[in-house]
């Protein structure tokens, strides 16, 4: 940390580390409520103002995705198939850009699905940007990198390697 | 809020954090009942849901003590804290795995956990700690299968 940052910066960006690890734990908290309870309504609205309005969400499986109503339509596709989903993201590392508005986080999850009524495991990380627009952090583009989404009984040693961002 | 108040709960929440982690590791094998149940405050709520509430800190010590017997080994996997402050108040929820040996059996489990903590003498307490169990399936079945084993057996 430069030693001409003033106490208060100091604080306020250990401040916004806290904020936006909170963020990422409220995302995965709502997306599991939502698909653990069969609700057809979700993603509700709640859920979707954790991102800001051009926010992208973009995965090597899934494809890429701008904008709040194309979110919708991607969070509203996996509740038709998934019955059951648990986020267990960690270790989160967060850099909070010189501009105090702007940060990257990375994350690992470890997810357990049921999707068509199958028990999946899923291996992923997560690199994400946010953004703090009126005083409040936002995401504003998740990127997940799928390692591995595996059927339960079979492992992941005999999946076909997944590919990569962008390819 | 002065810099001083802003300080102060960014080390609380570290604080809480640190005797969250203490309290999972003391309910790993081989299992510590009294230093789990010493994180408490005296008349502490430990709600379990199927597997019981228990109230005060000689009928948790009691539980935990007890799973010597009931469960030979188990880890915790806690991570992923959400810790709110709210002066010598505060409350966490977080995400679980668990690795237990269930009747000679491997199982796994996916749970969430939540607490209130009170900050007690300077230190804090947890005044209530719950639990939502998503599954707890032998390794051999997976959670479609059998989403919830016999805990109690």
């Amino acid at each position: 940390m430069p030693s001409e940052r003033t106490v208060e910066q100091r604080l306020q960006r250990l401040e916004d580390i806290a904020a936006v690890r909170q963020l990422k734990h409220t995302y995965a908290k709502l997306m599991d409520a939502g698909l653990c309870h069969e609700n057809a309504a979700w993603p509700d609205d709640r859920f979707l103002a954790l991102f800001a309005d051009d926010a992208i969400w973009e995965s090597n499986v899934h494809g890429r995705h701008e904008g709040r109503e194309a979110l919708r339509a991607l969070f509203a596709g996996w509740a038709a198939r998934l019955t059951f989903a648990k986020h267990h993201t960690i270790a989160p590392s967060i850099d909070i850009a010189p501009s105090g508005v702007e940060a990257t986080g990375h994350w690992y999850t470890w997810e357990t699905i049921t999707a068509d009524g199958r028990p999946i495991w899923l291996a992923a990380t997560y690199d994400d940007d946010f953004v703090k627009r009126d005083g409040r952090w936002l995401i504003k583009h998740v990127r997940s990198h799928i390692q591995f989404r595996s059927p339960y009984h079979q492992g992941w040693a005999a999946e076909a390697p997944l590919p990569q961002m962008g390819e | 809020m002065s810099i001083e108040d802003r300080i102060r709960t960014l080390e609380e929440i570290e604080a809480v954090r640190r005797v969250l982690a203490a309290v999972g590791a003391t309910c790993d094998a081989p299992y510590d009942g009294a230093a789990f149940a010493g994180h408490f405050s005296e008349d502490g709520v430990m709600d379990l849901m199927e597997m019981g509430v228990y109230t005060g800190r000689a009928a948790i010590q009691e539980f935990i003590d007890g799973m010597r017997a009931r469960v030979p080994f188990t880890m915790h996997y806690w991570d992923g804290y959400a810790i709110d402050i709210d002066g010598d108040e505060a409350t966490a929820t977080w995400y679980g795995f668990e690795t237990p040996n269930l009747n000679g059996t491997a199982h796994i489990g996916g749970l969430t956990h939540d607490a209130t903590l009170k900050k007690i003498d300077g230190c804090w307490m947890v005044t209530r700690l719950g639990q939502e169990l998503h599954f707890m399936t032998p390794y051999d079945k997976g959670w479609v299968r059998q989403r919830v084993a016999d805990q109690t057996a």
